[in-house]
């Protein structure tokens, strides 16, 4: 339950840019690979190494001294990597800062290969898995464009489960073409009756540029109705919530003490210090994030360099923004007092006029002296996020 | 004296004018070929793009004819579209004479018997050209028959010339001295010059083109305006040729640029008599009649920061173009603007895009509306230059708008479709006269309003562009005609509203909720869009409640980038308006514009 609140701590994301086959919905920075093959595996592991010596040289006195909280795979699809590599990888993680870390999160493609690693990811070192399991309906599957069966995804999951990790999540995706209420709701009821302790729900998102909002515009894509799509996310919080589960961020439900450590370091603004293609990073007040392309990241790390594509320092301004803009993020919201004692007045005192209009808006509101979104105010909760970004 | 030759060249548009000047300018040497820059005299770049011209530009020219007399020639050019018969009659004002231009193939077209009629009545020496005689298909004696015929002008001494080729230049040049006769005028008495067109000049303020009337004016007098009585030291006196040379003195007959350190645009008027203080005159010139702008629309700057900057805008306008008015004005919905009245839509169109060229201003530009005159039931009277200044319909006696008398030329197989469109428009027919087995001449009575939305292009789809239109104003009718309102969730848009007839006012109102529901972005409730007349709506529409707004997914990765999606989404916001709640995007209001300026 507890949130890292040391700012000596440390999280560390690893991006991992392979997949077997690119989703058509996705826009993260992936390449397919088929499987991986083992001199691009090692020379892409020997590359991360590399890149956390130069941040380590260049950042000494950021980096220094700090305890390492999380570690979180994430990509692409980590789990193409072999258990030799993630042990390599916190192996150094170790040798550099103080502390073993409390949560080692890995990102699985509910796969038959990969499932038939899942203990011996658990010896190297991981002590949670993120299984992209997205739907248990093969149509579904398949209409998403997804490399597994219902049937392989079961099978993976109950892998996962009798692995004996302290923590498991699944991806559910909801709204997906062609995707009725009723097989949504099955899938939850199958994941909650398996006892899977955290699940991140999402609704599928028509990203710019992808395959889908391509077959979208021109008509090819069907996807359930707007109400429809409400009315799922309704029924997938309502059901979640009766089985034990705590909705904690807009996406994200967990059950008593499987909160994901890591990804609450982000909307906490807590440092991360990201490694590989794309990763993105917070360390106090710079914000940066790596080359996007694997060629140009892979250039300047053999050039000794290290690869940011853009980097910002935040003002005292940014980041009492981006304390509201991320912090309503978790349902909890934010503690009137830690944002008193980090910028020494009230919320009010900076944007008054916009938490006012919120709050009539009926998209805002207090509670035990937090800060947070109503009901409302989750649907609507890009309208909220919009008082706070620019100037 | 007795070498000037003040002249202009009249046609329809694309029958050349602007290529012939280019021409002239060559023949006598003002205009080098090298330096040339395709029709010179179209000095605006919008000019240039659109191939039309809207000011009046000026230039000199010396020549020697064959029999070797001198003769310095004053060209005036006019525009030639409809919208800027005012610019035209200005022009010919300061000219003894007028090219009548035609083209070989086209003929005889709407602006060219409108403009030879003004030519006509200014007493103009004319000289019928028939241009592009070397295309294949140049037809001149069918065109000379069809200038016969419908302007009514002999063509007995006709000069045919290709401006292209060059073709038939020397003679017309030849014609202008032997034909156009040379200004009269007192050069003894004391000076009266008239100011026929105006600008600003950056550096110099405003700049002042005259023709001299009588006696003459040297470059150290100090000038009166006839008006006002404002004196101001002349800094410069100058003639275009074509770019400005210095000069001593402008004697009678002349034409010339004259500066005096004006920094007020507003306080000089075309039309004004310009006199010297040292020996002035009593007598104004007869100046031009006043035009009456009979197109009014709203012009408000995007962000209400740029108010002032639009004011300063609008009068360096003004004062190069006199036949746009401004009047300030402010509205609920869109803050502090000016109603702009205008001679005509492409005016309209014309004054707005200068503003946003030369001047680097964005602009909220309102439907265009007519005028209307409203008799009240207590006898007072309204003229009528918003729609939303109606009074209610209990308070009103009757209500008049203007009528136009539209002479339409069309080839007549296109006769039926452009009757039709005529009659669509509450259009009476005067008469049809049909010239020859090709061309006719419509006549109609039409209602002002209707011409404004979509009628050109209509008139144009209809014929292939092959009609050609212009029109006067006749007079105003009573008619039943109501005003539509438009209101979005419950607040009425003053900006938005339109006065039609009460046939149409079904149709208008329903093409006006579609066009705002199409651009109103949905938001978190449900937004209603009406149309109404009084308390009666008309049409309605809902721009349906958006059902989440949410980013599902925001990682270590997502959050700078998300983070811009949202920057760029709240800078759009910023260029809304806000009507109560409800966030309007500009193109909304633009919308309105193209409600039936497209085909429907």
């Amino acid at each position: 339950m507890s949130v890292p609140t040391s700012s000596a701590d440390l999280g560390i994301y690893v991006h991992i840019p392979f997949c077997e086959r690119v989703c058509p919905y996705c826009d993260f920075s992936v390449e397919a690979v088929g499987q991986l093959d083992r001199e691009l595996e090692r020379a892409y592991v020997e590359l991360l190494l590399r890149e956390l010596e130069l941040a380590r040289a260049d950042l000494r006195e950021r980096l220094e001294g700090r305890r390492l909280a999380t570690v979180y795979f994430g990509g692409g699809t980590p789990s193409l990597l072999q258990a030799a590599s993630i042990e390599r990888l916190l192996r150094a993680f170790s040798e550099v800062f103080r502390g073993s870390p409390e949560e080692v999160t890995l990102e699985l493609n509910p796969g038959i290969l990969e499932c038939g690693r899942v203990p011996a990811y658990r010896d190297a070192g991981v002590t949670r898995l993120s299984l992209g399991l997205q739907s248990l309906h093969d149509l579904t599957l398949k209409r998403l464009g997804r490399a597994h069966t219902a049937a392989e995804a079961l099978r993976g999951l109950e892998a996962c489960l009798v692995a004996g990790f302290p923590s498991l999540s699944v991806d559910l995706i909801y709204g997906a073409p062609e995707q009725s209420e009723v097989e949504l709701l099955m899938d939850v009821e199958r994941v909650i009756e398996l006892g899977v302790p955290h699940v991140s729900a999402y609704a599928l998102t028509l990203e710019p540029g992808t395959p889908f909002a391509r077959a979208h515009a021109q008509g090819r894509l069907r996807l359930p109705g707007e109400d429809e799509g409400v009315r799922m996310g309704c029924l997938l919080r309502a059901r979640l919530a009766a089985g034990g589960y705590v909705q904690y961020e807009i996406s994200s439900f967990s059950r008593t003490g499987h909160r994901s450590l890591h990804n609450q370091r982000y909307w906490c603004r807590q440092d991360v210090l990201g490694l590989g293609v794309s990763a993105a990073s917070l360390l106090g007040e710079l914000r940066f994030q790596n080359l996007k392309s694997r060629s140009a990241w892979r250039a300047l790390l053999e050039a000794g360099r290290r690869p940011v594509e853009e980097a910002e320092v935040l003002s005292q301004g940014d980041a009492r923004r981006e304390t509201l803009y991320l912090g309503f993020r978790r349902l909890e919201g934010v503690s009137r007092a830690d944002f008193r004692r980090r910028f020494g007045a009230a919320p009010e005192a900076f944007f008054g006029a916009e938490l006012a209009e919120l709050r009539s808006f009926g998209l805002v509101c207090d509670h035990a002296g937090r800060l947070r979104l109503t009901e409302r105010g989750i649907l609507f909760a890009d309208e909220v996020f919009l008082r706070f970004v620019g100037r | 004296m007795e070498q000037i030759r003040n002249f202009a060249i009249i046609a329809h548009i694309d029958h050349g004018k602007s290529t012939l000047a280019d021409r002239l300018l060559e023949r006598t040497g003002t205009l080098k070929t090298r330096e040339r820059v395709e029709q010179f005299l179209d000095k605006m770049d919008l000019e240039r793009e659109r191939g039309i011209t809207i000011k009046a530009q000026t230039v000199r020219m010396r020549y020697r004819t064959s029999k070797g007399q001198e003769a310095v020639l004053n060209l005036i050019d006019t525009p030639g579209h409809v919208d800027f018969h005012y610019e035209v009659s200005r022009s010919l004002a300061a000219c003894e004479g007028a090219l009548l231009v035609v083209d070989a193939v086209q003929g005889v077209e709407a602006q060219t018997v409108a403009n030879a009629e003004a030519a006509v009545a200014g007493g103009l020496a004319i000289i019928p050209v028939i241009n592009k005689i070397d295309l294949p298909n140049a037809d001149p004696d069918r065109i000379m028959r069809e200038i016969e015929d419908i302007v009514g002008i002999s063509t007995e001494r006709v000069v045919c010339i290709s401006a292209k080729t060059g073709e038939g230049i020397d003679e017309l040049l030849e014609a202008i001295v032997a034909r156009v006769p040379p200004p009269t005028g007192d050069a003894e008495a004391p000076l009266r010059a008239l100011i026929f067109d105006s600008w600003y000049d950056p550096y110099q303020g405003v700049a002042m083109l005259v023709r001299i009337i009588d006696g003459h004016l040297p470059a150290d007098a100090t000038i009166r305006l006839l008006s006002t009585g404002d004196e101001h030291n002349v800094a410069l006196i100058g003639m275009l040729s074509p770019e400005l040379c210095r000069i001593e003195r402008a004697g009678c007959g002349e034409v010339a640029v004259v500066m005096a350190g004006i920094r007020d645009p507003l306080s000089v008027q075309v039309g004004d008599t310009l006199t010297d203080a040292a020996r002035p005159a009593s007598e104004p010139l007869s100046g031009f009649q006043q035009v009456q702008p009979m197109v009014w629309s709203g012009l408000y700057p995007t962000d209400s920061g740029s108010y002032e900057a639009l004011r300063a805008a609008i009068e360096r306008l003004q004062l190069n173009d006199s036949s746009m008015f401004a009047e300030p004005e402010t509205s609920e919905a869109l803050g502090f603007g000016f109603r702009c009245g205008y001679l005509g839509l492409l005016h309209m169109e014309i004054a707005q895009e200068r503003l946003e060229r030369e001047y680097s201003l964005d602009l909220i530009i309102t439907a265009p509306t007519t005028v209307y005159r409203v008799k009240l039931r207590t006898g007072a009277e309204l003229e009528l230059h918003r729609p939303s200044d109606l009074p209610d319909a209990g308070a009103i006696e009757e209500v008049l708008e203007p009528r136009i008398l539209a002479r339409i030329h069309v080839p007549t197989e296109y006769l039926g479709r452009v009757m039709q469109l005529c009659q669509e428009r509450r259009g009476v027919q005067r008469d049809l006269i049909v010239h020859s087995d090709r061309r006719a001449v419509l006549r109609y009575e039409l209602p002002l309003a209707e011409v404004l939305i979509d009628f050109y292009d209509r008139l144009k789809s209809a014929t292939r562009g092959y009609a050609s239109m212009d029109y006067e104003i006749l007079d105003y009718r009573k008619e039943d005609l109501v005003k539509v309102d438009v209101l979005v969730n419950g607040e009425s848009i003053d900006a938005l509203s339109l006065i039609v007839h009460r046939e149409s006012a079904y149709r208008r109102g329903l093409a006006l909720v579609q066009a705002l529901k199409k651009h109103i972005p949905r938001q978190m409730f449900d937004v209603a869009v009406q149309a109404s007349i009084g308390s009666r709506v008309i049409a309605r529409l809902n721009v349906r409640a958006l059902r989440k707004n949410v980013t599902a997914k925001c990682y270590g990765g997502d959050i700078t980038r998300k983070r811009k999606l949202l920057e760029r989404q709240k800078e759009g916001k910023k260029r809304m308006k806000r009507v109560g709640q409800v966030e309007i995007p500009q193109e909304a209001f633009l919308a309105v514009l193209s409600v039936g300026t497209k085909k429907r």
